[in-house]
Protein backbone atom coordinates (compact mmCIF):
# COMPACT_ATOMS: atom_id res chain seq x y z
CA UNK A 1 0.00 0.00 0.00
CA UNK A 2 1.30 3.44 -0.73
CA UNK A 3 0.65 5.88 1.83
CA UNK A 4 0.06 9.48 0.44
CA UNK A 5 -1.06 12.87 2.08
CA UNK A 6 -2.42 16.10 0.55
CA UNK A 7 -2.33 19.60 1.92
CA UNK A 8 -4.45 22.34 0.46
CA UNK A 9 -6.03 25.01 1.48
CA UNK A 10 -9.65 24.63 -0.95
CA UNK A 11 -11.58 21.74 0.07
CA UNK A 12 -11.97 20.88 -4.04
CA UNK A 13 -8.84 20.12 -3.99
CA UNK A 14 -9.81 17.32 -1.32
CA UNK A 15 -12.06 16.14 -3.06
CA UNK A 16 -11.02 15.96 -6.82
CA UNK A 17 -7.99 14.47 -5.52
CA UNK A 18 -9.58 11.86 -3.26
CA UNK A 19 -11.89 10.92 -5.80
CA UNK A 20 -9.72 10.44 -8.99
CA UNK A 21 -7.36 8.15 -6.70
CA UNK A 22 -10.22 6.10 -5.16
CA UNK A 23 -11.23 5.16 -8.90
CA UNK A 24 -8.30 5.22 -10.79
CA UNK A 25 -5.34 3.68 -7.66
CA UNK A 26 -6.39 1.06 -5.72
CA UNK A 27 -2.97 0.95 -4.46
CA UNK A 28 -2.89 4.33 -2.89
CA UNK A 29 -4.53 5.25 -0.26
CA UNK A 30 -4.89 9.07 1.37
CA UNK A 31 -3.87 8.32 5.14
CA UNK A 32 -4.29 12.08 5.56
CA UNK A 33 -4.99 15.67 4.77
CA UNK A 34 -4.19 18.67 6.08
CA UNK A 35 -5.69 22.72 5.51
CA UNK A 36 -2.74 24.53 6.62
CA UNK A 37 1.12 24.58 6.92
CA UNK A 38 1.18 23.57 10.22
CA UNK A 39 -1.16 20.54 10.70
CA UNK A 40 0.55 19.54 7.04
CA UNK A 41 4.04 19.32 9.19
CA UNK A 42 2.17 17.07 12.24
CA UNK A 43 0.43 14.84 9.47
CA UNK A 44 4.31 14.80 6.84
CA UNK A 45 5.60 13.54 10.82
CA UNK A 46 3.61 11.13 11.73
CA UNK A 47 2.46 9.28 8.90
CA UNK A 48 5.83 9.31 7.04
CA UNK A 49 3.81 9.30 3.57
CA UNK A 50 5.01 8.15 0.20
CA UNK A 51 3.61 11.04 -1.81
CA UNK A 52 2.59 14.40 -0.81
CA UNK A 53 0.29 16.73 -2.88
CA UNK A 54 1.32 20.06 -2.11
CA UNK A 55 -0.30 23.61 -2.51
CA UNK A 56 2.19 26.65 -2.68
CA UNK A 57 -0.20 29.54 -1.36
CA UNK A 58 -1.76 27.97 2.13
CA UNK A 59 -3.11 31.23 4.87
CA UNK A 60 0.19 30.87 7.41
CA UNK A 61 2.47 30.11 4.91
CA UNK A 62 3.82 28.60 1.81
CA UNK A 63 4.02 25.03 0.59
CA UNK A 64 8.04 26.04 0.67
CA UNK A 65 7.60 26.72 3.78
CA UNK A 66 6.40 23.83 5.29
CA UNK A 67 9.22 21.63 3.53
CA UNK A 68 11.74 24.19 5.04
CA UNK A 69 10.57 23.17 8.22
CA UNK A 70 10.45 19.35 8.10
CA UNK A 71 13.82 16.80 8.15
CA UNK A 72 12.28 14.20 6.31
CA UNK A 73 11.48 14.43 2.99
CA UNK A 74 12.04 10.75 1.65
CA UNK A 75 8.75 11.11 -0.43
CA UNK A 76 7.94 12.19 -3.97
CA UNK A 77 6.52 15.41 -3.56
CA UNK A 78 3.60 16.74 -6.25
CA UNK A 79 3.21 20.67 -6.43
CA UNK A 80 -0.48 21.41 -6.77
CA UNK A 81 -0.57 25.10 -7.86
CA UNK A 82 -2.59 27.50 -9.84
CA UNK A 83 -0.77 30.11 -11.54
CA UNK A 84 2.15 31.52 -9.53
CA UNK A 85 4.84 32.15 -12.17
CA UNK A 86 8.13 32.26 -9.67
CA UNK A 87 7.30 29.22 -7.90
CA UNK A 88 7.09 27.28 -10.63
CA UNK A 89 10.44 28.64 -12.07
CA UNK A 90 12.08 26.97 -9.38
CA UNK A 91 9.49 24.12 -9.50
CA UNK A 92 11.02 23.40 -12.56
CA UNK A 93 14.90 24.04 -11.52
CA UNK A 94 14.87 21.08 -9.36
CA UNK A 95 12.48 18.89 -11.61
CA UNK A 96 9.90 18.24 -9.40
CA UNK A 97 6.60 17.43 -10.32
CA UNK A 98 3.84 19.86 -10.63
CA UNK A 99 0.22 19.69 -11.25
CA UNK A 100 -1.81 22.84 -12.64
CA UNK A 101 -5.33 23.80 -11.57
CA UNK A 102 -8.04 23.19 -12.56
CA UNK A 103 -6.67 19.54 -12.43
CA UNK A 104 -6.60 17.45 -15.69
CA UNK A 105 -7.57 14.25 -15.20
CA UNK A 106 -5.37 12.73 -17.89
CA UNK A 107 -2.39 14.77 -16.73
CA UNK A 108 -2.93 14.15 -12.97
CA UNK A 109 -2.97 10.41 -13.41
CA UNK A 110 -0.06 10.48 -15.41
CA UNK A 111 1.80 12.34 -12.96
CA UNK A 112 0.97 9.81 -10.53
CA UNK A 113 1.72 6.51 -12.36
CA UNK A 114 5.33 8.25 -12.62
CA UNK A 115 5.55 9.17 -9.13
CA UNK A 116 4.86 5.15 -8.15
CA UNK A 117 7.63 4.15 -10.66
CA UNK A 118 9.87 6.94 -8.88
CA UNK A 119 8.96 6.04 -4.83
CA UNK A 120 11.22 3.01 -5.09
CA UNK A 121 14.38 5.18 -6.79
CA UNK A 122 14.65 7.05 -2.71
CA UNK A 123 16.64 10.37 -4.49
CA UNK A 124 13.18 12.43 -4.14
CA UNK A 125 15.12 14.16 -0.88
CA UNK A 126 17.72 15.59 -2.91
CA UNK A 127 15.64 17.05 -5.49
CA UNK A 128 13.85 18.59 -2.33
CA UNK A 129 17.04 19.82 -1.19
CA UNK A 130 18.11 21.38 -4.25
CA UNK A 131 14.70 22.88 -4.43
CA UNK A 132 15.40 24.84 -0.43
CA UNK A 133 18.60 25.78 -1.70
CA UNK A 134 17.19 27.88 -5.06
CA UNK A 135 14.63 29.19 -3.03
CA UNK A 136 16.74 30.07 0.05
CA UNK A 137 19.53 31.66 -1.22
CA UNK A 138 18.43 34.78 -3.92
CA UNK A 139 22.35 35.08 -5.03
CA UNK A 140 22.62 33.84 -8.73
CA UNK A 141 26.05 31.89 -7.76
CA UNK A 142 24.71 29.26 -5.56
CA UNK A 143 21.37 28.40 -7.72
CA UNK A 144 21.57 24.60 -8.49
CA UNK A 145 19.80 22.55 -11.02
CA UNK A 146 18.58 19.37 -11.16
CA UNK A 147 19.13 17.04 -14.08
CA UNK A 148 17.70 13.56 -14.38
CA UNK A 149 18.85 10.84 -16.48
CA UNK A 150 17.21 7.00 -15.82
CA UNK A 151 19.78 5.56 -13.54
CA UNK A 152 21.34 9.10 -11.98
CA UNK A 153 20.04 12.00 -10.63
CA UNK A 154 22.84 15.04 -10.96
CA UNK A 155 22.51 18.26 -9.14
CA UNK A 156 24.53 21.21 -11.04
CA UNK A 157 25.31 24.66 -10.06
CA UNK A 158 24.12 26.63 -13.17
CA UNK A 159 27.81 28.79 -12.70
CA UNK A 160 29.74 24.93 -13.89
CA UNK A 161 27.15 24.29 -17.42
CA UNK A 162 29.57 25.43 -20.20
CA UNK A 163 27.15 24.94 -22.56
CA UNK A 164 24.15 22.73 -24.21
CA UNK A 165 23.80 20.62 -27.15
CA UNK A 166 21.08 19.46 -28.66
CA UNK A 167 20.63 15.71 -30.36
CA UNK A 168 17.16 14.99 -31.09
CA UNK A 169 14.94 15.16 -28.54
CA UNK A 170 18.06 14.81 -25.76
CA UNK A 171 20.27 18.06 -24.19
CA UNK A 172 24.04 17.10 -23.84
CA UNK A 173 25.40 19.65 -21.00
CA UNK A 174 29.10 19.75 -20.74
CA UNK A 175 30.09 21.06 -17.39
CA UNK A 176 33.07 22.69 -16.42
CA UNK A 177 35.26 19.85 -14.64
CA UNK A 178 34.57 17.86 -18.17
CA UNK A 179 32.35 15.90 -17.73
CA UNK A 180 29.06 15.07 -19.85
CA UNK A 181 25.78 14.63 -19.05
CA UNK A 182 22.89 13.55 -21.37
CA UNK A 183 19.42 14.60 -20.54
CA UNK A 184 16.12 13.53 -22.47
CA UNK A 185 14.81 16.14 -22.64
CA UNK A 186 14.93 19.25 -25.39
CA UNK A 187 17.25 21.89 -25.68
CA UNK A 188 14.20 24.61 -25.68
CA UNK A 189 13.23 23.81 -22.27
CA UNK A 190 16.64 24.17 -20.86
CA UNK A 191 17.02 27.39 -22.66
CA UNK A 192 13.67 28.64 -21.66
CA UNK A 193 15.20 27.92 -17.82
CA UNK A 194 18.61 29.32 -18.65
CA UNK A 195 18.08 32.00 -19.81
CA UNK A 196 17.79 34.48 -17.38
CA UNK A 197 21.07 33.33 -16.41
CA UNK A 198 23.30 34.65 -18.90
CA UNK A 199 22.76 31.81 -21.46
CA UNK A 200 21.88 32.52 -24.83
CA UNK A 201 20.65 30.35 -27.80
CA UNK A 202 23.13 31.22 -30.40
CA UNK A 203 22.28 28.39 -32.40
CA UNK A 204 19.18 26.04 -32.75
CA UNK A 205 21.43 23.21 -31.53
CA UNK A 206 23.37 25.47 -28.82
CA UNK A 207 23.02 26.93 -25.13
CA UNK A 208 26.05 28.51 -24.34
CA UNK A 209 26.93 30.04 -21.07
CA UNK A 210 28.25 33.92 -21.56
CA UNK A 211 30.68 33.26 -18.44
CA UNK A 212 32.50 30.49 -20.65
CA UNK A 213 33.05 32.53 -24.08
CA UNK A 214 36.84 32.85 -24.44
CA UNK A 215 36.71 34.33 -28.08
CA UNK A 216 34.35 35.51 -31.04
CA UNK A 217 35.43 35.50 -34.19
CA UNK A 218 33.46 37.65 -36.20
CA UNK A 219 33.93 36.65 -39.68
CA UNK A 220 30.86 34.75 -41.76
CA UNK A 221 28.69 34.17 -39.50
CA UNK A 222 30.87 34.25 -36.36
CA UNK A 223 32.38 30.96 -34.08
CA UNK A 224 32.48 30.87 -30.42
CA UNK A 225 35.59 29.22 -28.83
CA UNK A 226 34.79 28.54 -25.18
CA UNK A 227 37.00 28.34 -22.47
CA UNK A 228 36.78 24.28 -22.78
CA UNK A 229 38.22 25.15 -26.09
CA UNK A 230 34.91 23.62 -27.63
CA UNK A 231 34.29 25.75 -30.75
CA UNK A 232 30.19 26.60 -31.36
CA UNK A 233 28.74 28.31 -34.71
CA UNK A 234 26.38 30.76 -34.19
CA UNK A 235 23.58 31.11 -36.58
CA UNK A 236 23.60 34.21 -39.13
CA UNK A 237 20.20 35.62 -37.40
CA UNK A 238 21.57 35.16 -34.01
CA UNK A 239 24.93 37.18 -34.27
CA UNK A 240 23.90 40.50 -33.14
CA UNK A 241 21.52 38.81 -30.32
CA UNK A 242 25.38 37.46 -29.65
CA UNK A 243 26.79 40.51 -29.96
CA UNK A 244 24.46 42.65 -28.02
CA UNK A 245 24.18 39.64 -24.87
CA UNK A 246 27.71 39.80 -24.55
CA UNK A 247 28.42 43.66 -24.99
CA UNK A 248 25.50 43.87 -22.01
CA UNK A 249 27.03 40.61 -19.77
CA UNK A 250 30.09 42.97 -20.16
CA UNK A 251 29.15 46.36 -18.93
CA UNK A 252 26.03 45.58 -17.01
CA UNK B 1 60.47 102.17 -69.68
CA UNK B 2 57.72 104.50 -68.33
CA UNK B 3 55.71 102.37 -70.65
CA UNK B 4 56.89 99.38 -69.10
CA UNK B 5 56.31 100.31 -65.92
CA UNK B 6 52.39 101.30 -66.50
CA UNK B 7 52.07 97.94 -67.61
CA UNK B 8 53.64 96.07 -65.17
CA UNK B 9 51.36 98.45 -62.65
CA UNK B 10 47.98 97.58 -64.88
CA UNK B 11 49.18 93.94 -64.23
CA UNK B 12 49.81 94.37 -60.92
CA UNK B 13 46.26 95.88 -60.82
CA UNK B 14 45.07 93.33 -63.05
CA UNK B 15 46.34 90.57 -60.83
CA UNK B 16 45.21 92.39 -57.78
CA UNK B 17 41.59 92.37 -59.22
CA UNK B 18 41.67 88.93 -60.56
CA UNK B 19 42.65 88.37 -56.52
CA UNK B 20 40.02 90.13 -55.04
CA UNK B 21 36.92 88.18 -57.68
CA UNK B 22 38.53 85.01 -56.93
CA UNK B 23 38.79 86.16 -52.99
CA UNK B 24 34.92 87.32 -53.47
CA UNK B 25 34.66 84.23 -55.10
CA UNK B 26 36.39 81.94 -52.56
CA UNK B 27 34.24 84.08 -50.31
CA UNK B 28 31.07 82.99 -51.72
CA UNK B 29 32.13 79.25 -52.42
CA UNK B 30 32.50 79.65 -48.73
CA UNK B 31 29.28 80.43 -48.01
CA UNK B 32 27.75 78.75 -50.95
CA UNK B 33 29.07 75.49 -48.82
CA UNK B 34 28.58 76.67 -45.26
CA UNK B 35 25.11 76.97 -46.35
CA UNK B 36 24.96 74.02 -48.19
CA UNK B 37 26.64 71.99 -44.81
CA UNK B 38 23.79 73.63 -42.88
CA UNK B 39 20.74 72.72 -45.11
CA UNK B 40 22.13 69.65 -44.95
CA UNK B 41 22.32 69.17 -41.54
CA UNK B 42 18.74 70.49 -41.36
CA UNK B 43 17.43 68.25 -43.68
CA UNK B 44 19.21 65.38 -41.66
CA UNK B 45 17.35 66.80 -38.37
CA UNK B 46 14.02 67.05 -40.01
CA UNK B 47 14.82 63.46 -41.74
CA UNK B 48 15.47 61.81 -38.44
CA UNK B 49 12.87 63.63 -36.56
CA UNK B 50 9.93 62.52 -38.80
CA UNK B 51 11.42 58.90 -39.04
CA UNK B 52 11.88 58.86 -35.68
CA UNK B 53 8.03 60.16 -34.73
CA UNK B 54 7.07 57.61 -37.80
CA UNK B 55 9.05 54.94 -35.96
CA UNK B 56 7.21 55.44 -32.47
CA UNK B 57 3.90 56.08 -34.81
CA UNK B 58 4.41 52.50 -36.40
CA UNK B 59 5.28 51.11 -32.62
CA UNK B 60 2.25 52.71 -31.27
CA UNK B 61 -0.17 51.47 -33.86
CA UNK B 62 1.30 47.88 -33.06
CA UNK B 63 0.45 48.37 -29.67
CA UNK B 64 -3.19 49.27 -29.98
CA UNK B 65 -3.58 46.40 -32.61
CA UNK B 66 -1.98 43.81 -29.98
CA UNK B 67 -4.44 45.02 -27.62
CA UNK B 68 -7.06 44.56 -29.91
CA UNK B 69 -5.92 41.22 -30.56
CA UNK B 70 -5.61 40.61 -26.96
CA UNK B 71 -9.42 41.35 -26.31
CA UNK B 72 -10.43 39.59 -29.85
CA UNK B 73 -8.63 36.33 -28.21
CA UNK B 74 -10.88 37.20 -25.15
CA UNK B 75 -13.58 37.19 -26.81
CA UNK B 76 -16.37 36.79 -24.13
CA UNK B 77 -18.65 35.59 -26.04
CA UNK B 78 -16.12 32.13 -26.47
CA UNK B 79 -15.98 32.40 -23.13
CA UNK B 80 -18.89 32.34 -22.08
CA UNK B 81 -19.78 29.43 -24.87
CA UNK B 82 -17.24 27.21 -22.57
CA UNK B 83 -18.99 28.00 -19.31
CA UNK B 84 -22.27 27.98 -20.46
CA UNK B 85 -20.99 24.24 -21.99
CA UNK B 86 -19.94 23.34 -18.52
CA UNK B 87 -23.08 24.24 -16.82
CA UNK B 88 -24.68 21.75 -19.28
CA UNK B 89 -22.14 18.69 -18.73
CA UNK B 90 -22.85 19.36 -14.89
CA UNK B 91 -26.87 19.37 -15.31
CA UNK B 92 -26.44 15.81 -16.98
CA UNK B 93 -24.62 15.00 -13.89
CA UNK B 94 -21.30 13.90 -16.13
CA UNK B 95 -18.84 14.53 -14.13
CA UNK B 96 -16.10 13.59 -15.85
CA UNK B 97 -16.83 15.16 -19.40
CA UNK B 98 -17.15 18.58 -17.18
CA UNK B 99 -14.08 18.20 -15.33
CA UNK B 100 -11.80 17.04 -18.43
CA UNK B 101 -13.60 20.10 -20.34
CA UNK B 102 -12.62 22.40 -17.61
CA UNK B 103 -9.11 21.77 -17.79
CA UNK B 104 -8.57 21.65 -21.26
CA UNK B 105 -10.14 24.95 -21.15
CA UNK B 106 -7.60 26.05 -18.25
CA UNK B 107 -4.83 24.90 -21.04
CA UNK B 108 -6.09 26.63 -23.70
CA UNK B 109 -6.40 29.79 -21.58
CA UNK B 110 -2.80 29.62 -20.50
CA UNK B 111 -1.77 28.85 -23.58
CA UNK B 112 -3.19 31.81 -25.29
CA UNK B 113 -2.22 34.12 -22.63
CA UNK B 114 1.52 33.29 -22.88
CA UNK B 115 1.79 33.62 -26.36
CA UNK B 116 0.01 36.88 -26.91
CA UNK B 117 2.33 38.67 -24.76
CA UNK B 118 5.23 37.77 -27.62
CA UNK B 119 5.64 39.16 -31.18
CA UNK B 120 6.54 35.92 -32.40
CA UNK B 121 6.10 32.29 -31.69
CA UNK B 122 7.17 29.08 -32.57
CA UNK B 123 5.26 27.97 -35.46
CA UNK B 124 5.07 24.74 -33.25
CA UNK B 125 3.51 26.25 -30.60
CA UNK B 126 0.61 28.32 -33.21
CA UNK B 127 -0.23 24.71 -33.96
CA UNK B 128 -0.44 23.21 -30.70
CA UNK B 129 -2.90 26.63 -29.92
CA UNK B 130 -4.38 25.70 -33.31
CA UNK B 131 -5.11 22.00 -32.46
CA UNK B 132 -6.66 22.35 -28.64
CA UNK B 133 -8.69 24.86 -29.56
CA UNK B 134 -9.77 22.75 -32.43
CA UNK B 135 -10.33 19.51 -30.19
CA UNK B 136 -12.32 22.24 -26.97
CA UNK B 137 -14.54 22.82 -30.14
CA UNK B 138 -14.82 19.47 -30.88
CA UNK B 139 -16.04 18.36 -27.25
CA UNK B 140 -18.39 21.07 -27.03
CA UNK B 141 -20.39 20.60 -30.51
CA UNK B 142 -19.99 16.50 -29.52
CA UNK B 143 -17.27 15.81 -32.62
CA UNK B 144 -20.39 17.77 -34.96
CA UNK B 145 -17.46 18.14 -37.54
CA UNK B 146 -14.15 16.72 -38.22
CA UNK B 147 -10.49 18.82 -38.75
CA UNK B 148 -7.42 18.20 -41.30
CA UNK B 149 -4.38 20.43 -41.01
CA UNK B 150 -2.10 19.85 -44.33
CA UNK B 151 1.50 21.56 -43.74
CA UNK B 152 3.59 21.61 -46.51
CA UNK B 153 6.56 19.69 -45.93
CA UNK B 154 9.17 22.46 -46.52
CA UNK B 155 8.18 23.62 -43.34
CA UNK B 156 10.29 23.23 -40.57
CA UNK B 157 7.89 23.47 -37.44
CA UNK B 158 10.53 24.01 -34.65
CA UNK B 159 12.40 26.32 -36.48
CA UNK B 160 9.49 28.58 -37.89
CA UNK B 161 8.28 32.18 -35.94
CA UNK B 162 4.52 33.01 -36.75
CA UNK B 163 2.82 36.02 -34.96
CA UNK B 164 0.25 34.28 -32.57
CA UNK B 165 -3.27 33.87 -33.00
CA UNK B 166 -3.78 35.17 -36.59
CA UNK B 167 -5.60 31.68 -37.55
CA UNK B 168 -7.55 31.17 -34.52
CA UNK B 169 -10.55 33.85 -35.41
CA UNK B 170 -10.94 32.42 -38.63
CA UNK B 171 -11.55 28.88 -37.35
CA UNK B 172 -13.74 30.47 -34.94
CA UNK B 173 -15.82 31.44 -37.32
CA UNK B 174 -15.85 29.14 -39.58
CA UNK B 175 -17.16 26.37 -36.82
CA UNK B 176 -19.06 29.56 -35.18
CA UNK B 177 -20.75 30.69 -37.87
CA UNK B 178 -20.02 28.28 -41.15
CA UNK B 179 -21.00 25.14 -39.06
CA UNK B 180 -24.01 26.87 -37.12
CA UNK B 181 -26.80 24.66 -38.29
CA UNK B 182 -25.06 21.63 -37.93
CA UNK B 183 -24.34 20.34 -41.20
CA UNK B 184 -23.66 16.35 -42.73
CA UNK B 185 -19.67 15.43 -43.00
CA UNK B 186 -18.61 19.05 -42.05
CA UNK B 187 -14.55 19.51 -42.23
CA UNK B 188 -12.87 22.04 -41.69
CA UNK B 189 -9.34 22.09 -43.67
CA UNK B 190 -6.53 24.55 -42.86
CA UNK B 191 -3.38 24.95 -45.04
CA UNK B 192 -0.16 25.68 -44.77
CA UNK B 193 1.95 26.33 -48.23
CA UNK B 194 5.94 27.49 -47.87
CA UNK B 195 6.48 29.42 -51.31
CA UNK B 196 8.28 32.10 -52.25
CA UNK B 197 9.17 32.91 -48.80
CA UNK B 198 5.76 33.31 -47.51
CA UNK B 199 3.67 31.08 -45.70
CA UNK B 200 0.23 30.67 -47.37
CA UNK B 201 -2.64 30.23 -44.84
CA UNK B 202 -5.73 29.38 -46.32
CA UNK B 203 -9.10 28.16 -43.61
CA UNK B 204 -11.52 26.59 -45.90
CA UNK B 205 -15.08 25.37 -44.50
CA UNK B 206 -17.95 23.08 -46.06
CA UNK B 207 -20.49 24.93 -44.10
CA UNK B 208 -23.05 27.44 -44.96
CA UNK B 209 -20.67 30.04 -46.65
CA UNK B 210 -19.95 33.38 -45.69
CA UNK B 211 -22.70 35.71 -47.48
CA UNK B 212 -25.58 33.38 -45.64
CA UNK B 213 -23.59 34.14 -42.37
CA UNK B 214 -22.44 37.16 -42.34
CA UNK B 215 -25.66 38.70 -42.00
CA UNK B 216 -25.48 37.61 -38.29
CA UNK B 217 -22.57 38.32 -37.18
CA UNK B 218 -20.21 41.14 -35.48
CA UNK B 219 -17.80 39.79 -34.63
CA UNK B 220 -16.71 37.96 -37.86
CA UNK B 221 -16.34 41.07 -39.55
CA UNK B 222 -14.28 42.54 -36.36
CA UNK B 223 -11.97 39.55 -36.56
CA UNK B 224 -11.29 40.21 -40.14
CA UNK B 225 -10.53 43.97 -39.19
CA UNK B 226 -8.14 43.11 -36.76
CA UNK B 227 -6.60 40.48 -38.81
CA UNK B 228 -6.27 42.82 -41.88
CA UNK B 229 -4.47 45.54 -39.42
CA UNK B 230 -1.73 43.14 -38.27
CA UNK B 231 -1.32 41.75 -41.58
CA UNK B 232 -0.69 45.11 -42.90
CA UNK B 233 1.67 45.85 -39.98
CA UNK B 234 3.95 42.22 -40.85
CA UNK B 235 3.73 42.76 -44.41
CA UNK B 236 4.08 46.43 -44.28
CA UNK B 237 1.21 46.79 -47.16
CA UNK B 238 -0.41 50.55 -47.26
CA UNK B 239 -3.52 48.78 -48.39
CA UNK B 240 -4.87 46.41 -45.78
CA UNK B 241 -8.04 45.55 -47.61
CA UNK B 242 -6.19 43.21 -49.92
CA UNK B 243 -4.28 41.27 -46.92
CA UNK B 244 -7.33 39.13 -46.93
CA UNK B 245 -9.36 36.94 -49.42
CA UNK B 246 -12.41 35.59 -48.46
CA UNK B 247 -14.34 33.31 -50.79
CA UNK B 248 -17.91 32.02 -50.72
CA UNK B 249 -17.51 28.93 -52.48
CA UNK B 250 -21.46 28.80 -53.70
CA UNK B 251 -20.53 32.30 -55.79
CA UNK B 252 -17.97 30.33 -57.84
CA UNK B 253 -19.52 26.63 -58.08
CA UNK B 254 -22.87 26.42 -57.53
CA UNK B 255 -22.36 22.82 -56.28
CA UNK B 256 -20.35 23.84 -53.63
CA UNK B 257 -20.88 25.43 -50.59
CA UNK B 258 -18.85 27.06 -47.66
CA UNK B 259 -16.11 29.33 -47.30
CA UNK B 260 -12.29 29.75 -48.28
CA UNK B 261 -10.27 32.90 -46.33
CA UNK B 262 -6.91 32.82 -47.62
CA UNK B 263 -3.50 34.84 -46.47
CA UNK B 264 -0.01 35.03 -46.40
CA UNK B 265 2.59 35.76 -44.02
CA UNK B 266 6.25 36.61 -44.36
CA UNK B 267 8.71 33.22 -43.75
CA UNK B 268 10.89 33.43 -40.87
CA UNK B 269 13.19 30.92 -39.47
CA UNK B 270 14.52 31.56 -35.75
CA UNK B 271 18.25 29.83 -36.39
Amino acid sequence: MIKAVVIDDEQKTHNIVGEIIEKEFQDIKIVASAKNVTKGIQIIQKHLPDIVFLDVQMPDGTGFDLLKKINYHNFKLIFITAHEENALQAIKFSAIDFILKPINIIDFTNSVIEAIKEIKQDNEHIKIKTFLNNIENSSEKSRKIVLKTTENIYIVNIKDIIRCESENNYTIFFLNDNRKILISKTLKEYSELLERYNFIRIHRSHLINLNYIERFEKKDSGLVYMKDKSKVPVSFRKKSLLLDSFEKFLNP
Amino acid sequence: MKYETSQKEQKIKILEKNKQLSDAKNQRNFWLITGLIILFILFAIIYFLAHNRQKLRNKQKEIETEQKLLRLQMNPHFIFNAIFAIQNFIYENDTEKSSLYLSNFAKLMRLILESSRKNLITFQDELKIIEYYIQFQQLRRENSFDYKINISENIDTENTLVPPMLVQPFIENAIEHGFEDNIENALLKINFNLKNNYIFVSIEDNGKGIKKANKKSKHQSLATEITEERLSIILKTKNKENNIKIIDLQMIDKTKKGTIISFKIPFIEEF
